[in-house]
């Protein structure tokens, strides 16, 4: 009954959102100075409503632009941040955002909701935090990059960006490269000899080829671009589970202009409520799940003996490391009406994050926060198998050969049997001989996928995501917290003295604050202060105090003072956070 | 007529008087002083540029001697600044090498600064006499020579710049304010810095307030009135204690809950940072602070500094880390071994003072600038406790618990020795939220800084252990080169390669985690065919670099020890041997 409920209203919002005007159909990716275009002509004639700022500039002087949408007084209304580009090789989050920034901007003042919604709640987006890696998407040779522009030395030989990549076939593209060695342990897979699988001894595999990335050994120390141009990733420089000396994780925390940029702006609007970022470390398709050692040690203190834990109980940091129990629960009923409004099944496992983002979002910020996997190779069904041996086809189709699940490479085959299915031409770049300069007397091939075709969408079905995204999207900037004053009573007692309640009732469907919000302290709390005239004091009660967290969906904090007073006069009570809004009501004394 | 004869005799008299007096105050500032016949040891006699150590500085004066210092010795002190602070004051650097021996960024290099915590100023002075101290005695003393010939120092007096001229010239209490000046809220009502510490009696000092109750649960001690204790279980009390000098200025019932800054610049470093729930002071997020900022991205420029020192204040302590049990493990052996050696070495040159390790005799901290130093960079870091109440009365305390501070002794040093000058007397005073109540207790200048006649003890002896600490930064060395004659025309060169100090080029840290690159070691004199790292130097098992042989890779060389190198050249020679080790110097040397 519960569920039926759950679908009814969902499939009714969907209904509601079904009006609204579709967006624009732009079939394309689109280069950093093309985005740029984009964003200023879409914002030029929305200037009521919309404005765009850089936040910061990138090594190779790119602006990183911050786009506010919401009118008047954007910084008092509770705010969603959109995040796009925090992989800087899945552009199809940056070209999301900037589409969920036309999607608002083409119906405000059109459709009721949206303008209602503008109206509310103000939507910062910053559609792509490393321009620098992902500008690589328009370069030739391609490659898919992530790291920044910052030049480090990966290998640690005291020698900056000293051995990048090359394309050795001269087919615009950096893919794999296989060497004939019999001191190799790559074997070509069973089930597709396109893909390249480590031999397995244990079932008589031996190994025939090396693998590498396609390029030289510029720097002759026996490695294959080791040292690519570039150095830090944005979704690996976060304090939360860092990992320091990483590859990709930078010198320390949050030390890269883009980092910067986007924590100095998350610190400055305290107003955003949720931070939404498109990602494949999802928590839409996989929510967050408490972990048993739920806010319990690090992992150090887990492995020391239990009287040494005991003696230093009081002294043993609380590390927090997998979501909070009071909004587990929210995480998860938000999930579910991604998962309804998108329609998105067998979505991959989400991984742990390692520096990333997202996490860092909720841990550190303290912030809702959601991650999207926008796209991954869809299932394909199983009659439209047609590239596997037909043996072991039959063997399957009979349930013999149970699907591996273990495997690891079941998602590069599943993968090129989706570009096979749909006809995706130079998906996969056969293998094919060159002459290698560092391997004289090997055969050498080149081949593997396409970079970046495994993490984007074609064209083609960019529209199809972007309606979905857009209307949850749109749903989750009505879920936030928003407070009322209600049931304000005056109870004269001798017409001298007043005891004044009051409710402070949290109308939207979020808490006040998040259990994390709360245990990070950066998140403010709701503040109510009671306005007293001079000759007016209190018996009771405080004039200024910070309310723990209030539930959504009616929760409430009933408030009382004694106040001193003459009959006839009045105070207000005002009620407020940049989560939640203000609430004030001024209220006559007899 | 006579009287106003008198009056201009009276007038030429004063002035000339102003004149002999002024001229003697200028005197002092601009002329050397007159050499003393028998020179006192530990001091230059007639210093170039003259300080006075028995006062602390604000931060203009703090510039002003490091401008001095640099336009006396323009060959040994460079003057610069690596940043600003929140509120746009310098943060100072002097850079004190001898620049014709070899640029001192190329040099084993030792980092030196204090003041991180406002409040804890004399570490700013600890490090201003060290570089007054070397520039000075450079070519008088062998051993200072030849350090600054060898090593560079890298001088930073105050990193909190904002918080030192806040707690020198605002009032203040002797523990405010350890944070730096970027405004928070710290009491979560979306106000910032709204309800500080407020002098009332406009003495210029942060102090008590007190107020009389016989349902207090306060009395004063009878061995000195001006001290407050607990009242015993039985005994009737005669006051309450109240908060520190201050109003309610928010009126949210709170006093002093909200003041300039706050956070603890000293939890705000990028190794092992923890949010605020567990670490309080953390702030926003790793180095999001100005300060912490200037000294990180200075730092990881300089791949040539061996060692770290910082000062705080108080309590006789040589600090090493971990800061926290987390990092147990991070602390080898083998780096313990030189920690060990160097923190054993300061007990001995610094009476009062322990050598400890903060996590287990202190307490936990997470983000602390010393274990960056040493876990983010490799280093070999101590960081001073400076000022102890050891010396009070120079006798150890009957129990171990009184280590720290000694309320009774603080009087009682006060009374006897700073003739009640470290105290304000309890005083009446009218308080807008409390009525009527009593302000008193200890000045800021009093328990956690040293008095005037012990400051200039508590730099030298600070300084002499991190110069011992400088020394033994690894130093590099071509030791001696063999060459033997193969057939064939060949030649094998072999070297020995020495580090003669205690610190390894690379530190068990540095080395397991690749923070800075290998030692190289490199040969010219001939054509290259074979270059090898020998395992054992009497069997010549030898290990071949393929790649680049003529310059050899060394991850390591260890501490008072050396490496054994050899190849196979074609050529008669001679032969130079390079030695390049970005944290233990260069050095070449040429067979005959």
């Amino acid at each position: 009954m519960k569920r039926l409920l759950t679908i009814l209203t969902t499939s009714h919002l969907l209904i509601f959102l079904i009006f609204v005007a579709s967006v624009k159909s732009q079939n394309k990716y689109h280069s950093y100075d093309e985005m740029t275009k984009a964003i200023s002509t879409t914002i030029s004639s929305h200037k009521d409503i919309a404005k765009v700022e850089s936040i910061g500039k990138t090594l190779e002087k790119r602006d990183i632009w911050a786009v506010t949408v919401g009118g008047k007084e954007t910084d008092s209304k509770h705010a969603i941040l959109v995040i796009g580009g925090a992989e800087a090789d899945r552009l199809i989050g940056s070209e999301l955002s900037v589409h969920f920034l036309n999607f608002l901007l083409d119906n405000y003042g059109k459709v009721d909701s949206i303008t209602q919604l503008i109206n509310s709640t103000t939507f910062y987006i910053i559609p792509r935090v490393n321009p620098d890696a992902s500008e690589m998407f328009f370069q030739k040779p391609l490659y898919a990059r992530t790291f920044n522009a910052r030049p480090t030395d990966d290998d640690k030989d005291g020698v900056i960006d000293e051995d990048g990549y090359e394309d050795l076939n001269g087919d615009g593209l950096i893919t794999m490269m296989r060497v004939k060695d019999n001191r190799g342990e790559w074997i070509p897979h069973p089930d597709d000899p396109r893909i390249m699988k480590k031999a397995d001894p244990s079932k008589g595999e031996v190994g025939l080829f090396k693998l590498y990335t396609e390029g030289i050994d510029n720097d002759k120390d026996e490695q294959w671009n080791e040292d690519e141009t570039g150095g830090v990733d944005f979704n690996k420089n976060f304090p939360h589970n860092y990992q320091f000396f990483g590859r990709g994780a930078g010198t320390h925390q949050i030390s890269e202009a883009e980092t910067r940029a986007v924590t100095n702006f998350c610190f400055s609007h305290p107003n955003i409520t949720v931070v939404f970022t498109f990602s494949s470390n999802d928590n839409l398709m996989n929510p967050w799940k408490k972990e048993l050692k739920q806010g319990g040690q690090s992992q150090t203190e887990q492995r020391q003996p239990r009287r040494r834990m005991m003696e230093d109980e009081e002294q043993a940091p609380r590390f927090i490391t997998s979501v909070m129990d009071g909004d587990e629960q929210f995480f998860s009923y938000i999930s579910k009406q991604y998962q309804e409004f998108t329609k998105l099944k067998s979505a991959p496992k989400s991984t742990t994050g390692e520096g990333a983002f997202n996490e860092w979002a909720y841990y550190h910020f303290g912030r809702w926060s959601f991650a999207a996997n926008p796209w991954w190779i869809p299932e394909i069904e199983s009659k439209k198998d047609t590239t596997a041996p037909d043996s072991i086809k039959q063997q399957k189709m009979k349930g013999k050969i149970p699907e591996d699940k273990s495997d690891e490479y079941a998602d590069q085959i599943k993968a090129l049997k989706w570009l096979d299915t749909n006809r995706i031409k130079d998906g996969f770049i056969n293998w094919t001989k060159i002459n290698h300069k560092d391997f004289p007397n090997n055969e050498v091939e080149v081949g593997g996928f396409k970079p970046y075709v495994l993490t984007n969408p074609p064209t083609d079905s960019i529209d199809v995501i972007v309606k979905k995204q857009n209307s949850f999207l749109a749903w989750l900037g009505t879920k936030l917290p928003k407070i009322e004053i209600r049931n304000v009573k005056v109870e004269p007692i001798d017409n001298k003295v007043f005891r004044v309640t009051a409710d402070v009732v949290n109308i939207g469907y979020l808490p006040t604050n998040s259990a994390m919000g709360n245990k990070v302290r950066w998140p403010r709390d709701v503040k109510v202060t009671l306005d007293l005239s001079e000759n007016q004091s209190l018996a009771s009660g405080k004039a200024k105090m910070v309310l723990e967290p209030i539930n959504g969906s009616g929760g409430r904090q009933e408030i009382s003072w004694l106040i001193i007073s003459k009959t006839g006069s009045s105070v207000t009570i005002i009620a407020e956070s940049p989560m939640t809004g203000k609430a004030t009501q001024t209220i006559t004394l007899k | 007529m006579i009287n106003k004869i008198k009056m201009i005799e009276k007038i030429v008299i004063i002035i000339g008087f102003i004149c002999i007096l002024s001229s003697i105050g200028y005197s002092k500032a601009d002329k050397e002083l007159t050499k003393s016949s028998l020179k006192a040891l530990g001091a230059p006699n007639n210093p170039k540029v003259e300080v006075v150590w028995n006062r602390y500085y604000d931060h203009k004066e703090v510039g002003d001697i490091c401008e001095r210092i640099s336009k006396a010795y323009p060959k040994l002190a460079k003057f610069s600044s690596i940043g600003k602070s929140y509120e746009g004051r310098d943060l100072w650097l002097l850079t004190v090498s001898n620049s014709d021996k070899g640029s001192p960024d190329k040099k084993p290099a030792m980092y030196i600064d204090g003041n991180i915590h406002g409040n804890e100023i004399q570490g700013g002075e600890v490090s201003l006499y060290t570089a007054w101290y070397l520039t000075e005695m450079y070519g008088h003393i062998d051993w200072i020579t030849e350090l600054l010939d060898q090593k560079t120092f890298y001088v930073v007096p105050t990193i909190n710049p904002d918080g030192r001229d806040a707690f020198i010239h605002k009032p203040n209490n002797a523990n405010s304010p350890r944070s730096g000046f970027d405004p928070r809220d710290d009491d979560g009502d979306g106000l910032i810095d709204e309800d500080g510490p407020d002098d009332l009696d406009g003495d210029g000092e942060i102090t008590q307030m007190r107020v009389k109750d016989v349902n207090g649960r306060w009395v004063t001690d009878p061995d000195d009135p001006r001290i407050m204790r607990r009242a015993k279980p039985d005994e009737q009390g005669k006051y309450e204690l109240l908060w520190s000098e201050g109003i309610d200025n928010d009126e949210d019932g709170m006093i002093n809950e909200d003041g300039p800054g706050y956070y603890d610049p000293n939890r705000n470093w990028p190794w092992k940072w923890a949010p605020q729930y567990v670490q309080w002071g953390a702030d926003q997020y790793p180095v999001s602070l100005p300060e912490t900022r200037a000294v990180v991205d200075f730092v990881l420029k300089h791949d040539n500094i061996a060692a770290f020192q910082t000062y705080h204040n108080s309590g006789g302590m040589i600090l090493r880390g971990p800061g926290n049990k987390d990092d147990v493990s991070t602390y080898r052996w083998e780096d313990l071994q030189v920690y060990d050696f160097l923190g054993k070495l300061g007990e001995e040159m610094l009476p009062g003072y322990k050598y400890l390790v903060v996590h287990k005799d202190l307490y936990p901290v997470y983000g602390g600038e010393l274990d960056w130093f040493y876990a983010g960079r490799g280093a070999i870091t101590f960081s001073n406790e400076l000022w102890t109440s050891f010396d009070y009365f120079r006798k150890k305390p009957e129990a171990e618990s009184d280590w720290f501070r000694s309320q009774k002794d603080t009087y009682r040093f006060d009374k006897l020795l700073l003739f009640g000058e470290g105290i304000v007397d309890w005083k009446p005073f009218n308080h807008p939220q409390y009525g009527k109540i009593e302000i008193g207790g200890i000045k800021k200048a009093w328990t956690r800084t040293a008095p005037s006649f012990l400051i200039e003890e508590m730099c030298h002896r600070n300084m002499a252990f991190t110069l011992y600490h400088a020394y033994h930064t690894p130093q590099v060395s071509v030791d001696s080169i063999y060459t033997k004659e193969l057939p064939n025309g060949l030649m094998e060169v072999s070297a020995v390669i020495k580090n003669s100090r205690v610190i390894p080029t690379h530190t068990t840290q540095d080395l397991l985690n690749k923070i800075t690159r290998p030692d190289w070691i490199s040969i010219t004199g001939g054509k290259i065919l074979t270059g090898a790292i020998l395992e054992d130097r009497f069997t010549g098992l030898a290990n071949e670099q393929k790649r680049n042989p003529g310059r050899l890779e060394i991850s390591n060389i260890p501490g008072m020890g050396a490496v054994y190198v050899r190849w196979i050249v074609e050529g008669k020679g001679p032969f130079t041997v390079t030695v390049d080790a970005s944290k233990g110097g260069t050095h070449s040397k040429t067979s005959k």
